[in-house]
């Protein structure tokens, strides 16, 4: 196993982990970051000055994979898998769910930084690798929406 | 600023935080067999330009100068001049960690690995799609309540059917939820709140305390008292808000209030401390007995992150919700046990969960006042199956009753849209548009009705780097087109070829409509929407 990737783990497998449930449900996070963590055997550190921005944004493009392929995929599981694994996230009321289906991937990682962590703009455009600007309009976005559903 | 909807997004994340699934060992993780696609080192997510064609395609590719590689992180970093913060990191995410430990219950199975189970699909789902929920019912219908209780009114009721929703997020679920809210409180913005925060500093917040606050003291503090914000329909967009400072680049933030003597008796009732290492706490146990019940939360965690510490008084939704019990995630607490007539459930004060049989669940939660829990076993000893023509006709009635959506206030809402870009008269995405310098580039912004903007500025920048001012204008009213030529210059100096961000910044200068004699005062910038990046060639 590779030291390095097991330190990296060990420090941020949970922040990862809530980073991507936010981004793309409890029932695709652990898809997901696995994907993430996968890619990265083997990889050289020594150039990641911030390995939590960078895995952040692997989770993002992660995502984006991701969500391409769910709607097939939840069409065919919504069939075939046993209940049990189907509603894994019943736990989240319909109007979160709601709410969070109808923000992008981007809005939902801006969304999450902004009111989790309470980062301010230019340090979630630090953290996305996004333009100040592109990120005040995703969150502006993203708060409008959610306004209008969560009330 | 924090206000209601700052609450309820944090309420919402942390529902969805909640459902986290645990953490696997690293060990678990490398045996997975996933397919290689799904491995994405991080590159900048940008579509190509719509009209951008495989010829011009690769040509732009060839030309843009934005690195793609996967390893770009010092490259970026460099060029933005930004450096890593590792310690305020570091802060941040311990004190994140700290708050989201406590119910992780949730085990996910790995999809991928479960679909080679494949059971023998059901013929055909119920008019209502939940299979199992049949066993509490004579007849298959859902659970419903004979008769409302006195007070409230549905609000929203809805079916989860398996597989007739299919985004990312929503995996699909099967059960129903009716949301009870009471009739008094069917008005919007009726939510209260009482927020404490501390927060840090950010530039102009003094200023713009100045230019829309009154200097006042309270319990001994010095600090700003703003005026609540009152919308056309008398809603409160905005409470009262005290502003403090607190040593080092703090300050401490009450919001909410129903008059300046309430935040007044709010502070009294903070007992301040402050720690060896320079963080301040706030003891606001005094406030728990005062505001006891309706979402207390996080009380004694009250160190730099206040905003968590918030006091809701919710007049809104008393959710009634019910769920197939299919995996680990149910809440798994079985004490003690109360007989709910025949069935058997557990619950506290405003809090209770029935199990008319060992795969449904019913909960009963929110709403205005602490209920006791004799009282939700009340109302849960009312529920009554009902056919499903009964309940489509609930639900019909539902939508006839159902609130007409709330009609954003001009007022307060001084942002701009950007509708389209065109250059050269031809239309384009708002991510990504390609220009040659001598280019005619076009936005088309759309102002709120009633609001103006002023002194508007097209901006541009490179790298995040703002470089300069391509085109002004002077009033910005309704629909509204800005049209300029860029020569590919800044102050006179060419530019070189590359991917550019355009802005458009205004201020709201005035208010073009009245709000219906309510003052509305907006006296800081706003920005208007962003627009993409373009590239143009040597």
């Amino acid at each position: 196993m590779d030291d390095s990737l097991t330190e990296l783990y060990e420090k941020h497998a949970g922040e990862v982990l809530r980073f991507a449930t936010v981004v793309v449900g409890p029932g695709n996070a652990e898809d997901v970051t696995s994907a993430v963590w996968l890619g990265l055997f083997g990889m050289d550190w020594s150039d990641i000055r911030d390995p939590r921005s960078f895995l952040f944004r692997c989770v993002m493009n992660a995502s984006h994979d991701a969500r391409r392929s769910t709607e097939r995929r939840e069409r065919r599981e919504a069939w075939t898998m046993p209940s049990d694994v189907a509603h894994d996230d019943l736990t989240i009321r319909p109007v979160v769910r709601e709410a969070l289906q109808r923000l992008s991937v981007r809005q939902r990682a801006a969304v999450y930084l902004r009111y989790w962590f309470d980062l301010e703009t230019d340090e979630i455009a630090r953290q996305l690798r996004l333009s100040r600007r592109t990120v005040e309009r995703e969150l502006r976005i993203a708060r409008k929406l959610l306004e209008e559903i969560l009330r | 600023m924090n206000d209601v909807t700052d609450l309820r997004i944090r309420r919402a994340l942390a529902e969805v935080l909640d459902a986290t699934p645990l953490v696997p060992s690293i060990d678990d993780v490398m045996r997975r067999d996933l397919p290689a696609r799904m491995i994405s080192p991080p590159t900048r997510p940008r579509t190509l330009p719509y009209v951008a064609l495989a010829a011009a395609a690769a040509l732009l590719l060839a030309v843009v100068a934005w690195p793609r590689s996967g390893n770009d992180d010092a490259v970026i970093t460099d060029s933005t001049g930004n450096t890593d913060e590792p310690d305020r990191v570091t802060t941040v995410t311990s004190t994140i960690a700290a708050s989201t430990t406590t119910t992780t219950t949730t085990t996910t199975q790995p999809t991928v690995a479960s679909t080679t189970t494949v059971p023998e699909p059901t013929a055909t789902f119920p008019a209502f799609a939940v299979p199992d929920l049949g066993k509490v019912t004579t007849d298959g219908g859902p659970l419903e309540f004979a008769e409302l209780p006195e007070g409230w009114a549905r609000s929203y009721a809805g079916e989860d059917a398996p597989g007739d929703v299919a985004t990312s997020f929503g995996t699909p679920t099967a059960g129903w939820s009716a949301y009870l809210e009471p009739l008094r409180a069917m008005s919007l913005y009726t939510y209260r709140s009482i927020q404490l925060s501390v927060e840090r500093l950010l530039p102009g917040d003094l200023v713009r305390e100045d230019a829309t606050a009154e200097r006042i003291t309270l319990a001994g503090r010095d600090g700003w008292i703003s005026e609540p914000v009152i919308g056309r329909s008398g809603e409160v967009f905005e409470p009262y808000v005290f502003a403090s400072a607190l040593p080092g680049d703090r300050r401490l933030v009450v919001a909410g209030g129903e008059d300046i003597a309430e935040i007044e008796s709010i502070l009294d009732d903070m007992r301040q401390v402050d720690l060896p290492d320079g963080s301040i706490e706030f003891d606001l146990t005094a406030l728990a007995d005062r505001y006891g019940g309706g979402g207390v939360t996080g009380l004694t965690a009250a160190t730099e992150r206040l905003w968590r510490s918030g006091y809701s008084t919710p007049t809104g939704l008393f959710s009634i919700t019910v769920r197939l019990r299919g995996s680990d995630n149910l809440v798994q607490r079985t004490e003690p046990v109360i007989a709910v007539g025949p069935w058997r459930g557990y619950g506290d004060e405003g809090y209770l969960m029935v199990f008319p049989t060992p795969d449904v669940s019913i909960e009963f939660s929110g709403g205005a006042e602490p209920r006791t829990l004799d009282t939700l076993v009340a109302l849960a000893e009312t529920l009554v199956p009902v056919n499903d023509e009964e309940w489509s006709r609930r639900l019909a009635e539902t939508e006839l009753a159902s609130r007409p959506p709330a009609e954003p206030d001009p007022c307060v809402a001084p942002v701009a849209t950007v509708d389209a870009v065109r250059i050269d008269g031809v239309a384009q995405g708002l991510e990504n548009w390609t220009a040659e310098p001598g280019d005619t580039v076009e936005f088309d912004l759309t102002v709120p009705a009633g609001l103006e903007f002023g002194n508007a500025s097209v901006l541009v920048s490179r790298r995040y780097r703002p470089l300069g001012q391509l085109a002004t204008v002077d009033r910005l009213r309704g629909s509204t087109t800005i049209r300029f030529t860029w020569d590919g210059t800044i102050d006179g100096e060419q530019q070189g070829p590359g991917r550019y961000q355009v802005s458009f910044e205004a201020a709201v200068t005035g208010i073009a409509r009245p709000c219906d004699g309510n003052q509305v005062e907006v006296a800081y910038p706003v920005y208007a929407d962003v627009t993409g990046a373009f590239a143009i060639y040597e």
